[in-house]
């Protein structure tokens, strides 16, 4: 897209803003005239809003431009506007993700958790790491067949101080994930920290490597799906939410 | 800061020490964070809103390339 109405500003923050008028958002009928050369606006609209997770889940730190990442800043306030908008009926998080920032990943975690319009979660490829707790998040997991989870232990990089209250640190930050997953899927805690302390699993790394249909029988993952069963699954959660049947 | 990925750190933060060239600017009347792409070309690197709609627009979807005319200086 062209924008020929820009302007440069100050960073937010650093100076007076003036409020300016906004259009609303939407497509314009103008627009697709222009775009795909039709006076018809295509009038079908999908009630469920699809989130995807992918590459590294970023927070604090912006990281190199070499990593594919998923801003959680954008994402949060993604999931205020799905939660608000009377449109939206359910929410799809389709996650292919490798993991990342623990706070930024345990912040979308309990927003999808917090949400009131059903939720269902769809693991493609990866959903490692962080991307566990995100991906159990949902009231219904899917996994497909060759998706796979890695269960593996937070470590620390960096300046790291020998002191026993290191250990208890990284401790409580093990246990925020470890809870969140066992209280929001069918594993227990125990279960799960046992498979985040498997050896042999990993080349040269302890944790464990869940592929599909482990995930679900471990307890992590509610079912194996694809696709058509993650948005079959949406439509009969917001169907039975509005008391009708499937919606189309 | 805690990174929980199967990720090696060193290949997460290689080139973390060459700062992009990052300016705002207010596109549609919403204030963005671009950084330089091109000859007149910017990338979406966040979008700054009070308004949780806005960001459901794909239009401004962090990563998104914004054509900005020939009017960009480098």
């Amino acid at each position: 897209m062209t924008h020929t109405g820009w302007e440069a500003v100050q960073p937010p923050g650093t100076g007076p803003e003036k409020a300016e008028p906004r259009r609303v958002v939407g497509s314009s009928r103008a627009a697709n005239i222009k775009e795909l050369g039709q006076p018809e606006v295509p009038e079908f609209q999908s009630n469920i809003h699809c989130l995807t997770i992918i590459g590294q889940i970023e927070g604090h730190m912006v990281m190199p431009a070499q990593n594919k990442t998923t801003k959680y800043e954008h994402i949060i306030p993604q999931l205020v506007a799905v939660e608000q908008n009377p449109e939206i009926e359910g929410l799809l998080v389709i996650l292919n993700t490798v993991g990342g920032d623990v706070e930024a990943g345990l912040a979308i975690a309990e927003m999808i958790v917090t949400m009131s319009k059903p939720t269902v979660s769809l693991v493609l490829g990866g959903g490692h790491s962080i991307g566990v707790p995100i991906a159990v998040g949902a009231q219904y997991s899917f996994i497909a067949e060759t998706a796979t989870m890695t269960i593996h232990p937070i470590r620390l990089t960096g300046l790291v101080i020998g002191v026993p209250q290191t250990w208890e640190y990284l401790e409580k930050m093990q246990d925020r994930v470890i809870d969140f997953t066992a209280k929001h899927s069918r594993i227990s805690a125990e279960r799960l920290r046992e498979l985040m302390f498997t050896t042999g699993e990993l080349a040269r790394d302890i944790g464990t490597v869940l592929v599909g249909k482990d995930a679900v029988q471990e307890g992590l993952i509610d079912e194996v799906g694809g696709l058509a069963q993650a948005v079959k699954k949406v439509q009969e959660l917001t169907g039975q939410k509005s008391g009708g049947g499937l919606k189309q | 800061m805690i990174l929980y990925t199967p990720v090696p750190q060193e290949l997460i933060w290689e080139g973390w020490d060459k700062t992009p060239e990052y300016f705002w600017a207010r596109i549609d009347g919403r204030i963005v964070q671009l950084e330089k792409s091109g000859h007149a070309t910017a990338r979406i690197i966040r979008l700054y809103s009070t308004d949780p709609l806005d960001y459901l627009d794909p239009a401004f979807s962090p990563g998104r390339e914004v054509d900005l005319g020939a009017d960009l200086k480098p």
